[in-house]
């Protein structure tokens, strides 16, 4: 999250640009030194003159379509607000990024509801394209254009709205949450991801955890009494956290988030159960529950496949004694 | 007479059995090249597990080119001789289509058997990481479904006449000149992915094909 106004993020842009500007313009300048260069030694012929020309020309194509792409990004800003939801971006690509922060707030609106207030006073910057020239002494190699759509936006803008959110809260919770909240689409991994990822981990206690030892589990999770394991101690990555968080919060429903962030007070462990509006303990056959649910199952032999398999080859093979070949007249 | 038959087909489509025997047989142990790494982290385990499936999709393709091949070399025969041999026969219609497809079911056995051979022997020259296993029967028996709903659909088609095929493929061009005609006139229906759709998840005939049906998993 940056607290920055317009105008400053405006001037940092206009930086960026020059940057890049003087970046080309050196560019240019190497190339024409490297041509002033052919003078010395060895004595050119008139190929190495037309081949360092041609580089040339080509070096001053990407410096132009580079300038008009960093010139795009100086231009004045406009601010895009949907509810408690603030976006700065160029004025000129207000439209796609007017696209994403809709597509962002309605899945914000959904995952948050009425705490979508713990966005007031926030603002959101968006820097919609980089560009990147790359020279060797074949000239240019590639034009780098970074160019996001909608979607990935959208995507953006989601986990830095969730990171945003997630610094209000310590050092600790911060990193067992892996730097960002989870919500639908943005790093929240499904069931099965969490399974596998305990099946998978080393620590005998990731084991017990799936056969049902709660208190394997709770530490598992990284929870220790009156607080969070540091981060060198925890036995599974973030995916498995993120499963717990998410699992705590669908319990919890309307203002599971607002509990979540604003109950300061306690353990992480409190802080999710109060999220979830169940006790600790509760929570975690809950959690554990889910996550057997979501255990991936052997499906590469099932009977509704085998059934429907030969009902198809019957089918099939009931066409083929219909055909018309062997038909008279 | 179905010794007749098989024999028969047993000659005309040899080398196609050869070759497809080779192929099931080398396609479990090359889709596990890369994947014997020793003491793997989590992570590592995690995208072995992940190559296995994205791999997978080759046993699919397999399992209809052998399905595909095996079916048109059955009646490619038939075809050119007008079917003057089948009509001389004292049997029904439908008693001689079902010997033909037995007969062919039969020499099916062969790639399925090797494609089986191939993936229990790549999963014993495996040492998989704590938590992942090999299941290389029923992998096996998936491929060899998945082979005989593609024999059964392709011996459906090469039964019939050309015009019969042709009726086919102008019934499947058409829907697509449809719905590239409605995508050109923003009309927001896609009944092709739709009928995809469909097709490819159960109870859809192509439903054996779809999913995860690796060799690898937890």
């Amino acid at each position: 999250m940056s607290n920055s106004p317009a105008g400053a993020n405006s001037v940092t842009l206009a930086r960026r640009g020059g940057t890049a500007l003087q970046r080309i313009a050196s560019c240019v300048l190497v190339g024409l030194c490297t041509l002033g260069s052919l003078g010395h030694g060895q004595a050119p012929t008139v190929a190495d003159y037309r081949l360092r020309v041609t580089q040339l020309s080509h070096i001053w194509e990407a410096a132009r379509a580079a300038e008009g792409s960093v010139r795009g990004l100086t231009g004045p800003l406009d601010t895009i607000q949907l509810g408690s939801l603030a976006v700065v971006a160029v004025a000129a690509r207000r439209a796609v990024v007017a696209a994403a922060v809709q597509g962002a707030w309605d899945r914000l609106d959904s995952a948050l509801g009425s705490d979508t207030d713990l966005l007031a006073g926030k603002t959101f910057y968006t820097r919609l394209a980089a560009t990147h020239v790359a020279i060797s002494d074949s000239g240019v190699n590639r034009v780098f254009m970074d160019a996001p759509g909608v979607e990935q936006l959208r995507w953006n803008l989601l986990r830095s709205v969730m990171g945003a959110l997630l610094q209000e809260l310590d050092e600790d919770t911060r990193a067992w949450f892996g730097g960002v909240l989870p919500i639908e689409g943005v790093l929240e991994p499904p069931g099965r991801s969490a399974y596998i990822e305990l099946v998978l981990a080393r620590s005998p206690g990731a084991s017990e955890c799936l056969r049902g030892d709660l208190a394997l589990c709770r530490a598992v999770l990284g929870f220790a009494d009156g607080g969070i394991r540091p981060d060198s101690a925890f036995a599974v990555s973030a995916t498995v956290r993120h499963h717990f968080a998410r699992v705590a919060l669908e319990q919890g429903r309307e203002r599971a988030y607002a509990r979540l962030l604003r109950s300061a007070d306690v353990s992480l462990e409190q802080r999710l159960a109060a999220a979830a509006g169940l006790s600790a303990d509760s929570l975690l056959e809950v959690w554990h529950a889910t996550l057997i649910q979501a255990q991936p199952e052997l499906t590469l032999v099932t009977r509704p496949i085998v059934v429907s398999g030969f009902a198809w080859v019957l089918v099939f093979l009931l066409l083929s004694s219909r055909s018309s070949r062997w038909r008279l007249g | 007479m179905f010794k007749v038959i098989l024999h028969t087909q047993w000659k005309w489509s040899r080398l196609l059995i050869a070759a497809s025997l080779v192929a099931a047989f080398a396609l479990p142990i090359l889709t596990v090249q890369g994947f014997g790494i020793a003491d793997p982290t989590v992570w590592e385990a995690r995208s072995i597990l992940r190559a296995a499936e994205s791999r997978s999709v080759w046993y699919a393709v397999l399992a209809a080119g052998i399905g595909l091949l095996l079916a048109t070399s059955v009646w490619s025969a038939d075809h050119r001789g007008d079917h003057v041999y089948a009509l001389s026969l004292p049997v029904a219609r439908w008693r001689f289509v079902v010997l033909r497809f037995a007969a062919g079911g039969l020499l099916l056995l062969v790639p399925v058997v090797a494609f089986w051979a191939g993936a229990l022997l790549a999963s014993a020259a495996l040492s998989l990481p704590y938590g992942l296993h090999a299941y290389p029967t029923a992998l096996a028996l998936r491929f060899a479904l998945a082979t005989v709903v593609a024999y059964a659909v392709f011996f459906a088609i090469s039964s019939g006449t050309t015009r019969a095929a042709g009726v086919v493929l102008a019934i499947v061009g058409g829907l697509v000149v449809v719905q590239v005609l409605l995508h050109g006139a923003d009309v927001d229906i896609d009944f092709l992915q739709d009928l995809f759709g469909r097709a490819v998840s159960w109870p859809g005939p192509f439903g054996v094909f779809a999913g995860r049906w690796a060799l690898i998993g937890v």
